[in-house]
């Protein structure tokens, strides 16, 4: 315990100083700003689109659309705004950057994650709120504070999910050098999970974002069972804290390992 | 053109280094005609009247969307505005400002031959197993498919065009990355890569038909799909041959006021 606090007492600071040289930056702030919303406004068009021409999509309405949307936009920011800087690791490693995470006397994982404080993803925070809150008035659905308590526990579990996948995925550069194109697999799959449900692409792609990739409890199942929808198990759907927990476990061991095995590219 | 072949043969022999990453992007290809065959299957089969077109068309389409997205995507390796941002960010540009060619052409040639290879090495195979086992469609005729290939070409120059404007941009503002964000999503969504234009509503369809996006998937698409008489082919493909030229002259006129006001970082 007492090696851990002065480890979170830095990442407070590094993210204190990244957030402040972040500030420098106004034009950066405004493009971000614009980005975020114009590709969220994007993804929203194309559900619109699709929900005005076939009215449902495999039974689900457009308001539920847009809270299964809306989940995966709340979970996304958290990895967003603390862990954006995860899909640098490749870099990192290839260029040897990565080497002065080890010439300090502070863990690598915090300087390598404190090393960005993404704002912008404050921005998905919102729309994110705002889409589901719209989805709910345009399902006419009733949520008890028991269910708005479970919304809170699956949002956070949905973004514990994604940053361990991130991570997993990133930490792979450890070994191959290389971990840009899972990422771009992992975007893929990401794409076809937050605004559809997963149910119309068959069992083989439900099988593989539920127990390889388990994409499917970041909003997927936590929508289904909070719509009360008959797509999947009650049980299946709660089994998200868990999934949440072996993928820390799993995503700590892979950056222990990775981390024992890394040999500077000497750049 | 001896340049061009020159730069093919480097990007040839880069290929046996990125074996894993290869192979990747060929299961991504796979993965992505795989799910969005399910979804329009799915969409299909719950009204086929508003599909507006028998099953494998659109299916087809659909898959083939994925093939070019392949080559076309622009937030991977393969796009320009990602080269040149990241090279600007460390000061690398350096290098290629100080080549005795000019940058434009260089850009072009660099681009070209590795979506060259890519087309190659994994379009074709991915497209040759979708052929075998995913009922994907052959154009009807040899002139069809003589049109889409002389209609994707042209599809590339727009690509490139705007590609490369996005990257002039990275040398005003610095970090395209939010940027390059709202260029995918509109650019995306406004191509009919994802939902076909003829699905749109009256007015998004119009506004699409003002913008270059169209150029780069929903008329190669349409001209591999046969929807097109011959006419609306040929107008089509001026369309293509105008943003082509339009957007090729706006590079280099941006190129050329850029040049003069650019100082290199860390250079």
């Amino acid at each position: 315990m007492k090696n851990k606090l002065p480890g979170l007492k830095i990442y407070r600071s590094l993210l204190g100083m990244s957030f402040r040289s972040m500030l420098q930056y106004r034009a950066d702030f405004i493009s971000g700003l614009l980005g975020v919303i114009l590709l969220n406004g994007a993804n929203i068009a194309e559900i619109g689109v699709l929900s005005w021409k076939f009215k449902s999509i495999a039974s689900w309405t457009a308001g539920e659309l847009m809270i299964l949307y809306g989940l995966y936009m709340v979970c996304w920011s958290i990895c967003s705004v603390f862990f954006s800087h995860t899909a640098e690791l490749e870099n990192e490693i290839a260029d040897g950057t990565f080497d002065k995470y080890l010439c300090r006397p502070l863990g690598a994982f915090v300087q390598f994650i404190g090393g960005e404080f993404n704002y912008v993803g404050l921005c998905d925070t919102f729309l994110g709120v705002v889409l589901i809150l719209t989805g709910k008035k345009m399902c006419g659905i009733l949520w008890s504070p028991g269910k708005f308590c479970l919304l809170l526990l699956f949002i956070l579990c949905g973004g514990t999910i994604i940053v361990c996948i991130r991570l997993l995925l990133a930490c792979s550069a450890f070994r191959v050098t290389r971990s840009g194109p899972l990422f771009s697999m992992l975007m893929l799959l990401s794409m076809l999970t937050q605004k559809y449900p997963i149910g119309i692409f068959g069992n083989t792609f439900r099988i593989l974002v539920t127990a390889v990739l388990p994409l499917a409890y970041v909003n997927y199942y936590p929508a289904v069972y909070l719509l009360e929808k008959s797509d999947a198990p009650a049980w299946l759907c709660l089994l998200s804290p868990v999934v949440a927990l072996l993928l820390v476990l799993l995503t700590a061991a892979a950056w222990k390992k990775g981390m024992d095995r890394y040999e500077s590219a000497g750049g | 053109m001896k340049r061009f072949f020159s730069y093919v043969q480097l990007q040839f022999r880069h290929l046996p280094f990125y074996r894993f990453e290869h192979m990747m992007r060929c299961l991504y290809g796979l993965l992505a005609m795989f799910a969005v065959r399910a979804l329009w299957t799915s969409l299909w089969r719950e009204n086929p009247s508003l599909v507006g077109k028998d099953l494998p068309e659109m299916i087809t389409y659909a898959m083939t969307a994925m093939a070019i997205d392949i080559l076309f995507y622009p937030g991977g390796d393969n796009s320009v505005h990602v080269y040149m941002s990241r090279r600007i960010r460390n000061g690398n540009i350096e290098a290629d400002l100080l080549c005795p060619m000019d940058f434009q052409h260089m850009m072009l040639l660099g681009n070209a031959s590795r979506i060259l290879v890519l087309l190659l090495t994994t379009v074709l195979p991915v497209t040759l197993f979708a052929f075998l086992a995913m009922d994907f469609r052959l154009p009807a005729s040899a002139g069809n498919a003589a049109f889409f290939f002389l209609s994707l070409i042209l599809a590339y120059f727009v690509f490139f065009g705007t590609d490369f404007l996005l990257g002039l941009l990275a040398m005003v503002i610095k970090n395209t990355r939010y940027v390059s964000w709202a260029y995918r999503a509109i650019s995306d969504f406004f191509s009919g890569k994802l939902v076909p234009l003829w699905i749109f509503p009256a007015a998004l369809r119009t506004v699409s038909y003002f913008l270059p996006f169209r150029c780069v998937y929903d008329i190669p698409l349409n001209i591999w799909i046969c929807s097109f008489s011959p006419e609306e082919t040929a107008r089509a493909l001026l369309t293509q041959l105008f943003w082509a030229v339009f957007l090729f002259l706006m590079g280099r006129i941006c190129w050329h006021s850029v040049r003069k006001r650019y100082t290199v970082q860390g250079g």
